[in-house]
């Protein structure tokens, strides 16, 4: 895992805020909160191959 | 290698941006061709109340003072009227050619019910229409200056947000 990732999710969620602001400045507070769930999947998309392989690290560890 | 990357995330971020852009602009050109189309209606309902011209001579004056697409509109209803069609028909047909320009489904369908009085009920009544549809666009107008700002701020910066975020995810 580089550090790429950590950068690249830090992008997203502070573009998402901003937009969700934007949205909800807007009166459009549905469209907000569907671009907040958007961004959450794509980072959870990124981020849920890692947290596979750190579950199975630790139950290497330790023999689980 | 990275050069066609920035290339790429460039044209990514102005297009996104031209694109809010073209949408933040909508509402302007809708009420552009609204008040064009409200004072084109206005002249057209004196030809026919006060100078009593007959419709097609009406309509050819009104569209030599109004400006595209207004005028091409009104340029359509003449010619389909000296071609020997009915009024009502040739109005309703080019009320539907408005719709590729910046009016609404429900401007077009305002206009085209103009049509049921243009032409052939006495001149009181057509202009009892225009009136109505003068009413309308009013409406609108006021409606669209009260949201534009709010619209043509929201578009633009969500244009260039999503351009970032598009760059960001596939970086």
């Amino acid at each position: 895992m580089t550090i790429q990732v950590v950068f690249q999710i830090a992008a997203v969620g502070i573009l998402v805020a901003v937009l969700n602001q934007v949205l909800k400045a807007a009166g459009r507070e549905e469209q907000a909160v569907l671009t907040t769930l958007a961004g959450l999947i794509v980072v959870l998309f990124w981020v849920i191959q890692h947290v596979s392989d750190l579950f199975l690290t630790v139950q290497e560890l330790f023999n689980l | 290698m990275i050069y066609i990357r920035i290339i790429g995330a460039v044209l990514v971020l102005a297009s996104c941006g031209v694109l809010g852009y073209y949408y933040s602009m909508k509402d302007s050109w809708r009420i552009r061709g609204l008040s064009e189309m409200k004072k084109a209606l206005l002249l057209l309902e004196g030809e026919i109340v006060y100078a009593h011209n007959p419709l097609a001579d009406a309509l050819a004056k009104t569209a030599a003072k109004a400006s595209s697409p207004v005028r091409n509109f009104f340029i359509i209803v003449e010619r389909s009227i000296n071609l020997g069609f009915k009024a009502s028909e040739a109005w309703r047909d080019a009320a539907n050619m408005l719709a590729a320009h910046e009016f609404s489904v429900e401007d077009v369908e305002n206009t085209a019910r103009l049509a049921e009085s243009i032409g052939y009920l006495d001149p009181k009544t057509q202009s009892a229409g225009i009136t109505m549809l003068v009413g309308y666009i009013d409406a609108q107008i006021e409606q669209l200056r009260q949201s534009e700002g709010k619209t043509k701020r929201l578009y633009r910066s969500a244009g260039v947000i999503m351009g970032l975020l598009i760059v960001t995810i596939l970086i």
